[in-house]
């Protein structure tokens, strides 16, 4: 495709990456016809089609006509918001080169975002005085607002307060930082800089933040000025503007999904019960911890809330099933239930022979090697569940406070979390970066949905839990209660490697699929020790759905229920 | 934006996929939610029983579409979710133990493998192959095995039987019918099929029964008794109404009668492909196929439906094509009955007409691709017997 030689006025390209969006390029393309105190022949506009398959190209060429802005429209050369921006931005600096203007503006934008009519006079004048790239400030429309909870609106505040403190203190003297925001709805630069830093890395998207980094290290400073300025429709699930979606998601969800234990007082939840619930706690060698538990938890079930005890033992050598059996609870050992399976292989597989053995609609697990343990803790478990049904699924999560010799250090412990879990749920499911301890015991969630998933026998679970959850009901679907804080027993580093394995195998399962832990299965653990290889073994097996026990999915649903009973 | 504002496809096979696509396609510019009890995206099927079982495709070939298609198109798949009930009268949707509220439910539930009613057909070592998750159980199981036994002459029992002889198992097919294929396409047909099967070393023992499995690898069928390392079951499927049975939407023979835009008999409820009695307007009756090609173009329909457009209908007639070993069947036809079978045969390749009171309803074509493409026209218009 060959475009006609630019006009000698050329001053400034606007690139506009599109993907089916016939319902708002008209504006877009209107509101850079109407661009104030720039000549006609000094600007031209560039529509790059990103696979569209709706008249995205005849309502901007129709707005364009209208408001008489020369518009030139190419197809994208791959997939991806990313790849048509750059195609169109290499364009736009090859004719701005071509008319003899290398301090010539690339600008672009979104075609879901309306620039304000000053937007290319001010980007000009600031290159006039100096700027080399410039971002835009990015709003959301009014009815988009307006259709955000205030709670949202308001941590959205907070975090461009928080952004814009650190855009302040690492921009160099001199550049204005108005604001926060550097993205594609709103950024421009010279030509002679785009071409000075071999223009946009080939992303797919998000490539607004791989072009400031590209800024950073050619060292040439962005200009965030306030007054040059779009309006944007973010809408939440929007097609390709992924980063901002799954913003405003978690937004939403850290206001709308996170609770402190203290909003559940019993009185609350007994009257807002419908479900039977049961709690089922996994135990090894916990004699220490164990009462203190039950006797949190005895009272709750005097009073109606808790329907069901179940202990699962493995096989402790402490005393422990003897001393939760004195406390007139049902003890079984893991081994015992769905006997069919063999000798439980770890803490999943007790939590999935627990969910097996009770009949409660609601089943909450709770770790029971805490000494600090209270009944907030399944107060608040249980919480979001009883009085929200659209909750399928809740995490606990508190503050763990380590102890290093005599000095308590307030965020720190939880060092598989810190150092695995979190790094890779960030890199890998975005969505479930809120989650505080996504690796805590302290989990509730509808029986439904636990016997549709599959259970890691090992460490593995929690994550594994978390993620199927998140797929099987959505992030709207899960929740997070602050339950305080609380102590665990911590661990000897050397133990916490066979931890972390089973960790990132359950989850590198359900990101990259069975081929990823193929290699690893049945999970030896190759240390290093003394000179040789020593082989530590890791069972990252997974136990079936429990609806799945039965041989056709489709057969009665009493399976399940017979299986409870062996 | 045009059309439904909140729409949920239950089911993630090609129906349900192709339902969000034809949503999306038609302008549907509302929130698209996808269930699915599976754990992996949608994913194409037919090569299951054949590339993939041979291990000539690794599972990166099967996705349909990549997951960044569903977030670029705004459609939210919950997968491992089974819905549990349907109300159509508030329109909510009950899956993973929340409530999913619709304006628009598009029913995709497709159908599932039938266990054999005889002692031992439900043992969990017994094998079905629908889903991938099935699939991959079964190659897996096949690489380890030496002897397999497949029950069942339908399209999955041949195909599966010749890729797994193509990899080297030595293979004996069970099926109740004399000749396979028979009773749906004919006799002349199925002993083609019979050749070509045993060309790849499958060996068939035919007109027997099976009257039960032990431990999930011995048959005893006909009067013999058969061992293997593994055994198949490829004796059919059925299809999954329960959700709307329950329900109150109205159904027959297990399946939800639709019209030819996939409505049902509630409003905001449509349903689409292999759990749905149809309406074929070229047809001008309804029918029950539980082929892939018709599972997409039903799927599309009912998408399109939902975001409004009153043109979208069901008019083509289904097909399918075939692959037993390295040879390829095309078939076109109502699928529902025939009087006559006409073979004609050159040097190589084959075509059968079937006949219906005269008119062509149906042909099956190998290597002849001419008389596949003129007969799905003829069995369309209705016209006689070529």
């Amino acid at each position: 495709m060959t475009l006609p030689p630019p006009p000698d006025a050329l001053e400034a390209c606007v690139v506009v990456p599109a993907r089916d969006e016939e319902a708002l390029v008209g504006a877009c393309i209107a509101a850079l016809a109407a661009q104030r105190d720039v000549e006609r022949d000094a600007v031209e506009v560039i529509l790059v089609l990103d696979r569209c398959t709706d008249a995205t190209a005849t309502r901007a060429r129709e707005a364009a006509l209208a408001g008489g802005v020369r518009l030139h429209v190419v197809d994208a050369p791959a997939d991806g918001v990313g790849h048509a921006r750059r195609h169109g931005m290499d364009l736009a600096c090859a004719r701005l080169f071509a008319a003899g203007r290398p301090h010539g503006l690339i600008a672009t934008t979104d075609a879901d975002s309306e620039p304000d009519p000053d937007w290319l006079r001010m980007q000009l004048d600031a290159v006039a005085a100096g700027a080399r790239a410039i971002g835009g400030r990015v709003e959301l429309g009014a009815a988009e607002r307006a259709a955000l909870p205030p709670a949202v609106v308001a941590r959205r505040g907070a975090e461009a307060r928080a952004r814009l403190a650190r855009v302040r203190a690492d921009a160099p003297a001199g550049v204005p930082a108005e604001h926060h925001q550097f993205s594609g709805a709103s950024l421009a630069l010279t030509a002679a800089t785009y071409a000075a830093i071999g223009g946009l890395e080939p992303r797919e998207a998000l490539e607004d933040e791989g072009l400031e980094r590209l800024l950073r290290r050619h060292g040439v400073a962005v200009h965030r000025l306030g007054a040059v300025r779009v309006t944007t429709s973010g809408r939440l699930g929007g097609r390709a503007r992924r980063g901002l979606a799954v913003d405003l998601r978690r937004s939403w969800w850290q206001a709308e999904r996170t609770y402190a234990a203290a909003a559940f007082p019993l009185e609350r939840l007994l009257a807002a019960k419908r479900a039977t619930v049961s709690v089922v706690l996994p135990t090894r060698d916990v004699a220490d911890t164990i009462g203190g538990v039950l006797d949190a938890l005895a009272p709750l079930r005097r009073a109606g809330l808790i329907d069901e005890i179940l202990v699962v033992d493995a096989a402790s050598r402490d005393g422990t099933a003897a001393l939760a059996a004195g406390r007139g609870v049902r003890v079984a050992d893991e081994s015992s239930l769905l006997p069919a399976y063999g000798p439980a292989l770890g803490k999943g597989d007790a939590m999935w022979r627990g969910v097996a053995a009770t009949t409660g609609e609601v089943v909450a697990f709770l770790d029971t090697d805490t000494e600090d343990f209270t009944p907030a803790f399944v107060l608040g478990l249980l919480g979001p569940l009883l009085c929200e049904p659209a909750v399928a699924f809740v995490k606990g999560a508190f503050r763990r406070p380590l102890r290093v010799g005599d000095v308590v250090v307030p965020d720190g412990g939880g060092r598989v979390t810190e150092l695995v879990a979190r790094p890779y749920l960030n890199l890998h499911v975005p969505e479930l970066a809120p989650f505080v301890q996504p690796l805590a015991g302290e989990v509730a969630a509808r029986r439904e949905l636990l016997e549709s998933l599959p259970f890691p026998v090992g460490y593995g679970v929690e994550i594994a839990l978390l993620i199927d959850a998140l797929r099987a009901v959505g992030l709207e679907g899960l929740a997070q209660v602050d339950l305080g804080t609380r102590q665990n027993r911590h661990q000897p580093l050397r133990d916490l490697t066979a931890m972390a394995l089973a960790v990132l195998a359950a989850a590198e399962r359900r990101v990259h699929g069975e081929a990823a832990v193929a290699a690893a299965a049945p999970g030896p653990l190759l240390v290093p020790e003394d000179g040789e290889l020593r082989l530590r073994s890791v069972v990252v097996d997974e136990r079936p759905p429990l609806r799945a026990l039965t041989p056709a999915a489709s057969a009665p649903r009493d399976r399940p229920a017979a299986a409870r009973r062996a | 934006m045009t059309g439904t504002r909140r729409l949920v496809i239950v089911g993630g096979g090609p129906t349900g996929l192709s339902a969000a696509r034809g949503y999306r396609d038609a302008g549907g510019g509302g929130d698209v939610t996808l269930l699915t009890p599976e754990r992996d995206l949608p994913y194409q099927r037919p090569p299951l029983s054949k590339e993939y079982l041979r291990g000539h495709a690794g599972e990166e070939e099967l996705p349909l579409e990549s997951p960044g298609w569903y977030a670029e198109h705004g459609i939210a798949v919950r997968l491992g979710t089974e819905a549990t009930a349907l109300d159509p009268g508030a329109r909510v949707v009950t899956a993973g133990g929340v409530p999913v509220p619709f304006d628009v439910c598009v029913l995709a539930t497709g159908a599932q493998p039938a266990p054999l009613p005889v002692p031992g057909g439900d043992d969990p070592r017994v094998l079905h192959l629908r889903s991938l998750a099935s699939a991959r159980t079964l190659r897996e199981r096949a690489g380890a095995a030496h002897r397999a036994i497949v029950i069942g002459a339908g399209f999955i029992g041949c195909e599966a039987a010749a890729s797994l002889a193509m990899r080297g198992v030595a293979v004996t097919l069970v099926a109740q019918e004399d000749v396979p294929h028979a009773p749906r396409l004919g006799d002349p047909a199925g002993r083609r099929i019979q050749a070509w099967l045993e060309e790849h070393g499958v060996s068939l023992v035919l007109g027997a029964a099976v009257e039960a499995i032990e431990d999930g690898a011995r048959v005893r069928a006909g009067g013999r008794e058969l061992e293997a390392d593994l055994v198949l079951v490829a004796g059919g499927v059925r299809p999954c109404a329960g959700l709307a049975e329950a329900a109150g939407v109205r159904c027959a023979d297990g399946r939800v009668v639709v019209d030819e835009h996939m409505h049902s008999s509630h409003p905001g409820i449509l349903a689409a492909g292999d759990v749905a009695r149809a309406f074929n307007a070229a047809a001008g009756r309804h029918l029950a196929v539980e082929h892939w090609g018709e599972a997409l173009a039903m799927g599309e329909v009912a998408g399109r439906t939902a975001a409004g457009d009153r043109g979208a209908a069901w008019a083509q007639a289904p097909g399918f094509w075939s692959t037993i070993g390295e040879r390829t069947l095309k078939y076109a036809a109502w699928g529902d009955g025939f009087d006559t079978a006409r073979l004609e045969e050159d040097g190589n390749g084959f075509t059968v007409w079937y006949g219906r009171g005269g008119a062509c309803v149906g042909v099956l074509a190998h290597e002849r691709d001419e008389d596949y493409e003129r007969g799905r026209e003829l069995v369309e218009r209705g016209a006689p017997m070529p």
